[in-house]
């Protein structure tokens, strides 16, 4: 697993459901539960140039919020429902201003409220006030996920991880949200690694794309590349899936077989029982991910260094 | 989950094995058990010294070699007269059980499976009766009644059956809409048949499981109505009305209270272990292979 | 809607319900009797005083026109007369009820600190030997027949140790502070009384411990079974993923929406806290409600024994009515009804 983002960009991961991008965004912040996962010997996750995967869980809760933050694929049940939003976002204003070393105001104090009201206004909630005052299941879906947004940016994390905080929205709020992440990313200078298995989503907010496959990184490259160039057998076969409204006779293609188990995957590259490619090593040597462009690399044996 | 599905039953019985204390449990209220149903049947030749037959020379001795647990007041073996007065306390936990399973049950199936009005004046029933604290209740029942062992029984009846009849709700509701009803309704058996040979059998073991962990309950309630004078009456050795008698010494000789009490105990945390694996053991949440 | 209307629709679901109580103990103690007249005259009295009984509460008229009545006489304060003391019930039972109320606050009280905590480092230390041993305690408390717990803790403390005194509410030799509440500790803390407050205090210690722990074992298993079912939510990990603290997740976040199960578990509490302190009073010499219960039992004194049953019910229901009114204080998506 090999994966960087750098500063002020969207990095997209995008895969199918089960693919592990969702476990790959958790163990970046430490919240998979330990007994069942593991880090493998002699990972890193680097972190400003700071190895934070051997971090004891109170280490690690100093870089969440304001190091690293993170926001989840469902509003509905991802806020605390007895606390009020103002609440809620005040927990994130104080705490980076505990560790800037600022002054750190009451809790109701006017200069909090005011930061309060001020970070709804960043994510465009109309009425801000009302919002503030209001609990968690007041409120519609897209405006919980507009507050969780809010809450995540309140600390000022450099980097933001987001696991599909669309995918349970209608699509007219879904675009409402990108469009706003998109704006944010520019005014806050956050670094987005967006996770989400829609091609589309990618293709409105990232700069740069991974493609995921099986828990492995088979592609990566600037987005406009991927899309027009797909290098990777497994890229190809999801862009030629996606129904297209320029060519509305063309038969939507599919990927023949399915998702592998992620704990038996196949031998050598996990894609190659699928692969309409695929060539006599593919199933016994495991492809290295491997700059073939400036800016491009892929997983695949047609690749070779 | 029907009731004699063999696999389930392996289950369990293999998750209640693992669970010690459970297991423990269990093996203790068999023991007791085996011992009420010993004591009933052969009646006083298990014990070495006839538990009603006076004897001022020996009174309040401590525990000895030649008296276990001592005597009591009146110069009675404590031993023998505990394990006299085993089958009391079964044969109340075990009789109000029961009929608060027949009575509650067949209340409660009946009204969550006709639903409307009739569910409605059910709820409104029980929530009159679990308003009462239980003792309370059983307590004014009781008294209104007189004292006596089957007296007590049936004041703990009237407390005990809301608890089944909402329980036994409940569960008819959740399978009220199952297909083999439906189809023996369509078949044109009338409400009553449909409960008594449908909904009935299918609530069965929930509610089994519940009366299993209340016995421990009833045991304990009912030990302290006799407590208070409304059990079993003297001389018979019921253990309640033993620590009652010996209040008056514990100063001089605690076992008379302290022995029968630590006996009621030790059944009700039995069967109260027992039923909690139980209950575990039926949760599908926490079963694992 | 608003807390407040919340309370008063909760407050009319009441009337039925008290209806239902008071029919009930109507029926027992006129119909489920065998001989309502002479109970309630007392196994002694003369064949006219049993007569002039049966008069004064119509215990021969229809059952509509009776309970009618009784109602009647419950809200005007005639609970009937006990022939055993030959006072008014209604003076006994508030006579005693101060020391009822304060012995079940105090053992509430212990009751929660201890409950609570333990529940949640359970619950934190799921499937752990520790997590075993509180399960362990819990449930074996729970299963204590009170009057085990009490005669060994005066048994030990008292006769063996002689560490504090075995009954009563103070020492014969100080005297009570002047009753602003009828509550001892409150009363001596309000009028600046340190002896009877040493002495109140010590007499209190023993029953109300024994009481809490009789009922704190429900406290903790269920504060454990809550708290466990809070901390797989999605809400938690996000206080996490925030950066919080894990002790500001756990007390924070997790346990406040922990509290409102709590809260329910606290009035299903009293319920049986109240059944155990008849028997703790009657062992310790608390005049409470529950000793005087208990002595009327014994003396086969029916009118009081049903004025207690009364005033037990009456206490459980509005203990029930102030849960769920806190109930719904702390959970702001429960006044959605």
């Amino acid at each position: 697993m090999d994966l960087t983002v750098g500063e002020n960009e969207v990095v997209g991961l995008v895969g199918e459901s089960g693919c592990g991008k969702t476990v790959l965004g958790l163990s970046i912040l430490g919240l998979n539960p330990m007994p069942p996962a593991q880090l493998l010997e002699g990972s890193r996750i680097l972190f400003k140039g700071r190895n934070i995967a051997d971090l004891a869980q109170n280490e690690l809760t100093l870089i969440r919020g304001t190091g690293v933050s993170m926001i989840f694929q469902e509003p509905m049940t991802s806020l605390n429902p007895v606390f009020t939003v103002a609440d809620q976002i005040g927990e994130s204003i104080k705490l980076r201003l505990r560790r800037e070393g600022g002054k750190e105001f009451g809790p109701s104090s006017p200069a909090t409220k005011e930061e309060v009201l001020d970070a709804l206004r960043l994510v465009r909630i109309p009425d801000p006030e009302r919002v503030a005052n209001r609990h968690p299941h007041e409120l519609s879906g897209g405006m919980k996920q507009r507050v969780m947004i809010a809450m995540a940016l309140a600390a000022k994390p450099s980097l933001l991880v987001a696991d599909e905080p669309t995918t349970a929205l209608d699509v007219t709020i879904q675009s409402q949200i990108l469009r706003l992440m998109r704006t944010l990313m520019r005014e806050v200078k956050t670094s987005i690694l967006f996770i989400t298995h829609d091609l589309g989503v990618i293709a409105e907010i990232a700069d740069r794309v991974a493609v995921m496959y099986a828990g492995k990184i088979v592609e990566e490259a600037k987005v406009h590349d991927l899309f027009r160039e797909p290098l990777h057998p497994y890229t190809r076969g999801l862009l030629a899936s996606l129904p297209s409204i320029s060519e509305l006779d063309k038969e939507i293609e599919q990927l023949p077989g399915s998702v592998p188990d992620a704990l038996n995957p196949p031998s050598g590259c996990s894609f190659h029982p699928r692969c309409r490619y695929v060539m006599s090593q593919c199933s016994t040597t495991v492809p290295r991910l491997i700059e073939v462009k400036p800016a491009r690399r892929v997983a695949c044996h047609l690749y070779p260094e | 989950m029907s009731l004699f599905d063999k696999n389930e039953l392996k289950l369990t019985g293999r998750y209640l094995l693992k669970n010690k204390l459970s297991l423990a449990g269990g093996i203790v209220a068999g023991a007791y058990l085996v011992l009420v149903v010993l004591v009933w049947a052969t009646g006083d030749l298990l014990v070495p010294y006839d538990p009603y037959v006076q004897n001022y020379a020996e009174a309040l001795r401590p525990p000895s070699g030649a008296h276990l647990f001592g005597t009591d007041d009146l110069g009675r073996d404590i031993f023998s007269r505990v394990i006299a007065g085993a089958p009391f306390d079964a044969q109340i936990a075990f009789a109000v059980v029961l009929a608060s399973l027949a009575l509650g049950g067949s209340v409660g199936a009946f009204a969550g499976y006709l639903g409307g009005k009739v569910e409605e004046a059910m709820m409104r029933l029980t929530d009159i009766f679990l308003s009462f604290p239980a003792l309370v209740l059983a307590m004014a029942v009781a008294i209104a009644i007189g004292p006596g062992l089957t007296n007590s029984m049936m004041a703990l009846l009237v407390v005990w059956w809301p608890w089944y009849a909402r329980i036994a709700r409940g569960e008819a509701l959740s399978i009220k809409s199952s297909q083999y009803i439906e189809a023996a309704h369509a078949a044109g058996l009338s409400d009553l048949q449909v409960v008594a040979r449908h909904v009935l059998p299918n609530i069965l073991m929930p509610l089994l499981v519940y009366a299993t962990l209340d016995i421990s309950n009833v045991v304990l309630t009912g030990s302290i109505l006799s407590f208070i004078g409304l059990g079993a009456q003297p001389p018979q050795p019921e253990w309640g009305r033993m620590v009652f008698d010996g209040q008056d010494y514990l100063a001089s000789a605690w076992w008379m209270s302290v022995v029968p009490a630590m006996a009621i105990f030790i059944v009700v945390l039995a069967f109260s272990l027992f039923g909690d694996g139980l209950r575990d053991a039926f949760d599908p949440r926490l079963r694992r292979r | 809607m608003g807390l407040l209307k919340f309370c008063v629709k909760r407050l009319a679901m009441l009337v039925p319900v008290l209806i239902g109580v008071t029919f009930l103990t109507f029926l027992i103690s006129r119909v489920v009797v065998p001989n309502p007249a002479r109970a309630w005259a007392g196994l002694k009295a003369s064949q006219a005083t049993v007569e002039a009984i049966a008069t004064r509460y119509r215990l021969n008229d229809p059952l509509h026109i009776q309970y009618f009545y009784y109602i009647r006489d419950l809200l005007s304060g005639d609970w009937g007369t006990s022939p055993v003391t030959g006072q008014p019930v209604i003076e006994n039972l508030s006579a005693f009820f101060p020391a009822t109320l304060e012995l079940s606050i105090v053992a509430i009280v212990i009751a929660a600190a201890l409950g609570i905590p333990l529940g949640v480092y359970a619950a934190v230390k799921q499937d752990q030997p520790a997590d075993h041993a509180v399960r362990l305690f819990s449930l074996g408390t729970y299963c204590l027949p009170p009057f085990l717990m009490a005669l060994v803790m005066q048994l030990v403390v008292f006769y063996w140790l002689r560490l504090l005194p075995s009954g009563g509410r103070l020492s014969p030799f100080i005297q009570a502070p002047p009753r602003i509440t009828g509550l001892l500790v409150l009363d001596s803390i309000l009028t600046g009384n340190v002896q009877s407050l040493v002495s109140a205090l010590t007499h209190i210690f023993l029953p109300a411990t024994a009481l809490a722990l009789l009922t704190f074992g429900l406290i903790s298993r269920l504060t454990r079974s809550s708290m466990l079912e809070i901390l797989r939510q999605d809400y938690v990990r996000t206080a996490r993923a925030k950066g919080l603290s894990e002790r500001v997740v756990v007390f924070k976040h997790a346990l406040r929406n922990g509290l409102v199960s709590i809260v329910t578990v606290l009035a299903l509490l009293f319920a049986w806290m109240l059944s155990g302190a008849i028997v703790i009073e009657y062992i310790f010499n608390w005049p409470g409600i529950g000793r005087y219960a208990v002595q009327s039992i014994l003396a086969l004194d029916l009118p009081a024994v049903m004025g207690a049953t009364l005033v037990f019910t009456l206490i459980v229901v509005s203990v029930n009515l102030i849960a769920d009114i806190a109930y719904a204080a702390l959970d702001p998506r429960i006044r959605l009804d």
